[in-house]
């Protein structure tokens, strides 16, 4: 009777033995997909939504949301658990507004990464706490050159800085031969900046530049208009022709468009030429009949990153055309790499922390080609360092308006190179 | 030598004209309700969008817009007032609170605004009006826009002059001199309050429509420019018509022809011009609380009590 009951015995813990290896194996060969839990990681956005520069935020802001939604597909495409989402704050396109976005999504989402501001004084309100709190921030499009510091966290892959563009549209004026110039500037940080620099390689030259430094965000600036008229009128009772004077405009959006409209009217600021600086390449401007043809008339010549044509930029137009209805602002496609590189920062990183981002993002960066279509090696202050501007001129072909390429600048070589006037 | 200061004349007396038409809808308000509506900007807006969506469909028909900018703007101070500020006041709410409420009023305003222009894809759009220069003082233009604003200054002043002598004018004198009095003695107030309400908020559009060939349109446009109407009506004496006509030139003229002055012979840069609202507004609180408007009236008044003391 001693037999049944180790039989018995036996087969109960070979039961139980069994059981236990069966439960193990399965834990060791299930699917991972069917079990591992979804991690997502946070892309700020901080951009002006309102106020002059709402169409280039709103545009950035879609920019960023569409690379999102790609490496989404493509990470559920491959069965990876990871995911990343988007977080969205209006700065109103204030250093005041920025500072306080940042704050409100550090403290709301604990981000690590950040696309945006638009402008460098966003950049510049928000960046004391973006160290303190190693949040990266990238802005795609804030080029002045009191952001060039070194080991901050406030890294520039996109726009190249301030410093090409200034000589840019100094090199492109020397070219056109004119002697005298009035530039009209906003008076932030960016285009003070450029300022300095455009009229300091100009006077090199023995050219006689007028500043005219105006307050952003004022209702109407027809003194400034007719300030810079009685500067031409001037130049021209001094016996200077028409084509050796032209005026400078380093402002945009609804503050640009009232000088415009000012000056569409002016006996002397209609005679001579005018230049700019790229953010006059927008579409409120063009689609405003008034604003564009006198724009036209002008011969508005500017300096702006060039867009090399790339498969990667052409799918990017496609893509967002068909997400949005119409194309991208100008230099959306920054923002959309900017977005990129900071998704794939986060995955070599294999962390969401902004001490390590801040390490990564320029690795990733110098080895990163995207939509911009010119490829990017960062310096020593995590700043673009490659740099090609198209010189552009606007012209009216049918009924609409658009700007057509006249030059190209290298800030290689610091040259500018002309195939028409 | 002073080729400048015509042009700069020019300037000024449009930009007077466009002072003037923002803010005597504020000085009405005062007089009538005494309520400092910080919402009042918000109908400059109303105008300037409508003037904006008119034009679209009828460009360059300026008479139209600012009609419709009158009409839409009036019915929506009328709307605000019968749903926000009359409760208030029924309840005998102090000032503080009126006031906070006409802020949350300025607010829900620029943000409907804002989420029905973000979804029209007008966020920051130009009306289809035409600015033509008529013709040239001293190279300023004088443009059709300009001449149009300085008409329509004048014929408010002169309309707003002569309102108060017509029955209803007479009412809202009354009720800004005492509410319960004039209501005992038979004035129809609800009636004179809304026609003042349809005054102020559609001569605000009007202004809207007016400035609106020359800046973007925006959900911030009105704000924007509310402490510069606020300096004109404080300038004014808060409630004086004739003060209100007085502060628009100074801003407009202290805006270009002394900005103008001070850079071309002291060269102050341009950049300095939004401090001269700011600047007004602490001189005259300083010096002459009362505003220049008002305190013409109260010397008026004192001198009659010392001429009639004298007399006894």
């Amino acid at each position: 009777m001693a037999f049944p009951r180790v039989a018995i015995a036996l087969l109960i813990i070979g039961l139980i033995v069994g059981v236990g290896i069966g439960f193990g194996a399965s834990l060791a060969f299930q699917r991972p997909s069917s079990t591992q839990k979804t991690v997502t990681y946070t892309i700020g956005v901080i951009m002006p939504l309102s106020g002059t520069l709402a169409s280039f935020g709103t545009s950035f802001v879609n920019s960023v949301k569409l690379a999102v939604n790609e490496m989404n597909a493509n990470l559920s495409a491959i069965g990876s658990p990871i995911r990343f989402n988007v977080v969205v704050a209006d700065d109103g396109g204030t250093p005041a507004g920025a500072l306080s976005a940042l704050q409100s999504m550090y403290q709301s989402y604990s981000v690590q990464v950040v696309i945006g501001p638009l402008t460098s004084a966003e950049v510049l309100g928000l960046r004391d706490y973006a160290d303190a709190n190693h949040i990266v921030i990238l802005p795609p499009a804030a080029t002045a050159t009191s952001l060039r510091i070194a080991n901050d966290y406030v890294l520039r892959p996109g726009q190249p800085g301030d410093q090409f563009e200034g000589s840019a549209l100094a090199q492109t004026i020397l070219q056109f031969g004119e002697k005298y110039v009035v530039y009209i500037y906003r008076g932030d940080t960016s285009e003070i900046g450029t300022y300095n620099i455009t009229s300091g390689i100009l006077k090199q030259h023995g050219v006689s530049v007028i500043g005219i430094e105006y307050t952003p965000a004022q209702s109407d600036y027809s003194n400034i208009v007719a300030s810079a008229s009685s500067d031409v009128a001037n130049f021209l009772s001094n016996g200077a022709s028409k084509s050796q004077i032209a005026v400078v405009l380093g402002g945009y959006g609804t503050e640009a468009a009232n000088m415009f409209v000012h000056a569409s009217t002016d006996q002397y600021l209609t005679q001579v030429r005018w230049f700019g600086i790229e953010a006059l390449n927008d579409i409120s401007l063009l689609s405003d009949a008034q604003v564009a043809s006198f724009m036209a008339k002008v011969n508005l010549t500017i300096t702006a990153p060039e867009f090399k044509t790339s498969p990667q930029g052409i799918n990017f137009v496609k893509a967002y055309t068909q997400a949005y209805g119409s194309p991208p602002e100008p230099y959306s496609n920054y923002a959309y790499d900017n977005a990129w590189i900071a998704m794939l920062s986060i995955l070599v990183a294999g962390t969401y922390n902004g001490q390590v981002l801040v390490k990564i993002v320029p690795l990733v960066a110098d080895h990163y080609f995207g939509a911009s279509g010119t490829g990017i090696y960062l310096d020593q202050y995590g700043d673009q360092t490659i740099a090609y501007y198209s010189i552009e001129k606007l012209v009216k072909i049918g009924q609409t308006y658009n700007f057509t390429i006249i030059g190209e600048y290298n800030g290689g070589t610091n040259q500018v190179s002309l195939t028409s006037k | 030598m002073l080729n400048w200061l015509l042009g700069s004349i020019v300037r000024s007396i449009f930009e007077s004209g466009i002072f003037l038409m923002v803010s005597i809808g504020l000085t009405l308000t005062l007089a009538v309700v005494k309520l400092p509506n910080f919402a009042h900007a918000e109908f400059i807006t109303i105008g300037a969008y409508t003037t904006l969506i008119v034009t679209q469909f009828l460009p360059n028909n300026l008479p139209f817009a600012l009609i419709a900018s009158f009409l839409i703007s009036g019915l929506i101070a009328i709307v605000v007032h019968q749903l926000a500020y009359k409760p208030l006041i029924k309840r005998r709410s102090s000032l503080y609170i009126l006031v906070l409420a006409s802020f949350a009023v300025a607010q829900f305003l620029r943000y409907t605004v804002f989420i029905l222009a973000s979804i029209g894809g007008m966020l920051s759009a130009h009306p289809l009006i035409n600015v033509v220069p008529v013709l040239y003082i001293a190279g300023q233009a004088l443009t059709n826009i300009y001449l149009l604003t300085l008409l329509l200054a004048i014929l408010s002043a002169v309309f707003l002059f002569f309102f108060k002598f017509t029955l209803i004018g007479k009412s809202m004198r009354a009720i800004s001199s005492n509410q319960a009095l004039a209501q005992l003695s038979g004035i129809n107030t609800e009636r004179a309050i809304n026609v003042m309400w349809i005054l102020a908020g559609g001569l605000a559009g009007v202004g809207g429509s007016m400035l609106s060939p020359y800046v973007t349109v925006t959900p911030a446009l009105g704000f924007n420019l509310l402490l510069e109407i606020f300096a004109v009506v404080i300038f004014g004496g808060l409630t004086s018509f004739i003060g209100t006509i007085l502060g628009s030139l100074i801003m407009g003229f202290a805006e270009n022809s002394l900005m103008d002055f001070l850079n071309i012979y002291f060269s102050v840069p341009y950049t300095y011009t939004p401090l001269i609202p700011f600047s007004l507004i602490i001189i005259v609180l300083l010096i002459k609380p009362t505003g220049f408007g008002l305190s013409y009236s109260v010397s008026r008044a004192l001198k009659q009590r010392l001429i009639r003391t004298q007399s006894r």
